[in-house]
């Protein structure tokens, strides 16, 4: 879709921020970008390169490899929410359906947000949502 | 948070390296034989009428399928200045409401008329979203004929599906309020004070006229979408429903919050055996059912008083709920009537529903608990299957011919093909951008006709040259013979299109009307030839029996009206030859022009301020004289003496005043 005049949406300002490099690579490597092109509306929590770097060796690494694109789009999916939660909406022990149809809890104490214990470290308004920035990545609970 | 960081001010730094990470569009879109496909020889006709929603035109529109052409657009609850509906006295009623005169809607959904579970070529029906309204709309004159009001319904989006043989249509409230006597309550006492509600809506087989038959009272909650149930499942509908959270403020939060919502299963069998029991309670309001007779080409608006309502709650067995993953939007039956498709907007699966399973758990009380009053049956109980990862916010399905449904997904922008049997995913393809509702030849119905899928899209955004802020609605035509689904066309769409239907043209065609033949015609203005034209005073009111014919109006000249008078121009097209309407119009009507088809007489209403000589003119480009087909109107200051008179050719005498 050509148009650099809109504000930007939830994957372009993670393609503007450099601290989301490894991010923007998976959303890509999973084919998830035009679905967050798209008009949503997403919540997404971004992991910062550095909160990928977190992972053990070679995690993100492997989930890049083509037969673990489904894997790679679980965890991207856990990290969006079809609706836009707004910091003012936030309540301690909030809980979101994520699009791969698991909970992620939010927790708010004393103006500090943290998602499943990672920490909010910063928010960016986008045409289609609201992205957080966290410091680590979030991992979908095991399958019963 | 004040410590956030802010990172949107970054974007304006490195917006210029976007382009290696844009959606990647319509490249590889259209291949092949594609033009050859949608290609209709010039003088050749469509295979398929598309009937198209237009959304918040309140109009609904006909297009050709496979060439996307636009053939007529057909206002339903707007007004229509291009042809004077809802501006000339004759279609005025058709816009009457219990709020008063209501002239525009927001037209969602349409439904074409079944017999034995198939398309039948009769009627049109459509939904008015916001001021509770179905309407039908006849396929020999593609008019609407037909406006029923519903009385305690608060946005009409539920509506208006259909039963196999257009018995019934029904017309769930979007939302719910309170009602009866005390509906000044606090809007926090949703829980205690509001109800929904749900129209059952009885069709004459023979004339299509609507009558409200019940009215079942629900808990309160959202009804979104529904379909009726056919062959086993005859005798039953299905409704979607969300905000079961039972939301007041901030919905897009608070009515999400549950994992679960409800497809509602509504028995009407059993609401009718209640029914004929006299368990309905008769409830006092309001609502206009406004009828247009061809006859004497007039609309009429009757004021109705009372509705007969059902409370599921306290009558046993009509209604039973089946959760339903996070929203649901779209609940479609599959042309065999045993699967029931539940598409929650926000799951990221499909639960397939099936009939028999219900009817079992129902017969085992296989039930998880209640909701007000209401079994809730068992999630696994019910379930045929899955569809995992469809792609992300599933909202409406429609069915082909060989068994495989086609489910359109809005925040994935695609059309998923899987299998109604085996539920595994088929083929997957792009829409341009972010689908709402999608067609199927005959895909609702028993019998789908199959060969194009059709997609009616929210955003178009460069798929087309560029109209400043507001863009063109599109809709594209996908074949979907083959295994795999094959872009073949966009093409631009009135209004914002939600649900559509397409019908073979062999089924509709034969039928249409060409004229109104004047000797039915019944209208008590009508001048059946020329020398029935006349001019005749009742107090203030003028009345002008006027007549059109190639190329001249009869009465052409006109004195002796004055200012204050109300003049209503009467006129009737005397041809009777296919496509040749009449217009009118004059200088300064404050409504709009009315045009008149062959035989057919239709009334403007215009109200002289100043005096003078005023022209009028035929609007309709009719024969080389078109230009010449007008008249003069002279208004002489109020309380003058200037005798009434009125002439074509030559100057007739006076002609008395009849009162």
């Amino acid at each position: 879709m050509q148009d650099a005049t809109s504000a930007p949406d939830v994957v372009r300002i993670a393609v503007g921020s450099p601290d989301h490099t490894t991010l923007v690579t998976a959303l890509k490597t999973a084919e998830y970008v035009d679905a967050l092109s798209n008009s949503g509306p997403f919540t997404v929590f971004a992991p910062t390169n550095a909160a990928f770097a977190k992972l053990p060796a070679g995690t993100v690494e492997n989930l890049l490899k083509p037969e673990n694109k489904e894997a790679l789009r679980n965890i991207l999916e856990y990290h969006v929410y079809v609706g836009v939660i707004n910091e003012d909406y936030i309540q301690d022990g909030m809980t979101l359906n994520q699009v791969n149809l698991d909970n992620v809890t939010l927790s708010k104490k004393e103006g500090k947000i943290t998602v499943n214990g990672n920490n909010v470290l910063g928010s960016a308004k986008a045409s289609n949502g609201i992205v957080y920035i966290i410091d680590g990545v979030l991992l979908p609970p095991a399958k019963k | 948070m004040k410590k956030l960081i802010k990172i949107s001010c970054l974007i304006a730094v490195f917006g210029l390296m976007l382009s290696s990470c844009k959606p990647t569009g319509p490249k590889e879109a259209v291949v092949g034989n594609a033009a050859a496909k949608v290609y209709v020889a010039p003088g050749k006709y469509d295979e398929f009428y598309n009937i198209v929603s237009g959304g918040f035109n309140g109009q609904m529109a006909v297009y050709g399928i496979p060439s996307g052409r636009l053939l007529r657009i057909v206002p339903v609850f707007a007004q229509f200045p291009e042809n004077g509906y809802g501006f000339s006295e004759e279609t005025k009623p058709m816009l009457n409401t219990s709020y008063g005169f209501v002239p525009w809607d927001d037209l969602h959904h349409i439904a074409l008329s079944t017999t034995k579970g198939e398309h039948d070529g009769r009627w049109i029906f459509a939904n008015g979203n916001n001021t509770p309204r179905v309407a039908r709309v006849n396929f020999k004159t593609f008019r609407t004929e037909e406006i029923l009001e519903l009385p305690n319904s608060a946005g009409n989006h539920s509506s208006p599906f259909i039963t196999e043989n257009t018995e019934y249509l029904v017309a769930g409230t979007r939302f719910s309020v309170p009602m009866g006597n005390n509906k000044d309550v606090p809007i926090s006492s949703y829980k205690e004070n509001f109800k929904g509600s749900i129209s059952f809506i009885k069709v004459d087989p023979q004339s299509g006229r609507m009558s409200i038959a019940f009215q079942l009272r629900t808990p309160g909650l959202n009804f979104d979408l529904s379909r009726a149930g056919k062959g086993p499942s005859h005798g039953w509908f299905f409704f979607s429903c969300y905000n079961t959270e039972q939301a007041y403020t901030l919905l897009e939060v608070n009515a999400s919050q549950k994992d679960k919502d409800f497809i509602m299963a509504v028995n009407w069998k059993k609401a009718e055996e209640y029914l004929a029991q006299g368990k309905g309670r008769i409830e006092k309001s309001k609502y206009a059912h406004n009828v247009y007779d061809e006859k004497v080409h007039s609309a009429t608006s009757k004021m109705e008083e009372e509705v007969v309502v059902l409370d599921v709650s306290e009558l046993k067995d009509i209604v039973y709920f089946i959760p339903c993953p996070k929203s649901p939007h779209g609940c479609d039956v599959d042309p065999s009537g045993e699967y029931i498709v539940g598409s929650g907007k926000l799951a990221a699966m499909m639960p397939v529903f099936s009939f028999s399973k219900i009817q079992k758990a129902i017969a085992d009380k296989n039930y998880e608990g209640d909701f007000n009053g209401i079994p809730v049956i068992k999630y696994e109980a019910a379930l045929h299957g899955e569809v995992k990862r469809p792609g992300l916010g599933p909202l409406h399905t429609e069915f082909d011919d060989k068994g495989n449904a086609y489910t359109s997904m809005f925040v994935s922008s695609e059309i998923v093909k899987w299998s109604v049997k085996t539920l595994e995913i088929l083929d997957r393809v792009p829409t341009y951008y972010s689908i709402g509702h999608l067609s199927v030849p005959g895909g609702p119905t028993k019998k789908p006709w199959g060969k194009y899928v059709i997609a009616y899209n929210k955003i178009t955004k460069d798929r087309y040259l560029p109209t400043g802020p507001e863009l063109t609605q599109s809709a594209q035509l996908y074949d979907i013979s083959g295994d795999k689904m094959q872009l073949l066309l966009d093409f631009p769409t009135t209004g914002e299109p939600h649900y559509a239907e397409a019908i073979p043209a062999s089924l509709i065609q034969p039928n249409s009307l060409k004229i109104y033949k004047l000797e039915d015609n019944k209208h008590p203005y009508a001048a059946i030839g020329e020398k029935q034209a006349r001019v005749e005073r009742n107090g203030n009111q003028v009345h002008i029996y006027m007549t059109a014919i190639r190329s001249h109006l009869t009465p052409d000249n006109i004195e002796g009206v004055r200012v204050g008078d109300d003049v209503y121009f009467h006129l009737t097209n005397l041809e009777q030859d296919w496509d040749v309407p009449h217009g009118f119009a004059i200088r300064g009507a404050t409504n709009a022009e009315i045009l008149v088809m062959p035989g057919e007489t239709q009334t403007l209403k215009w109200k002289p301020l100043t005096a003078g000589v005023t022209p009028f003119y035929c609007t309709d480009f009719c024969s080389a004289l078109h230009q010449e087909m007008s008249g003069y109107i002279r208004v002489s200051p109020a309380g003058s003496s200037t005798p009434l008179k009125f002439s074509t050719g030559v100057v007739k005498s006076e002609v008395k005043d009849t009162k």
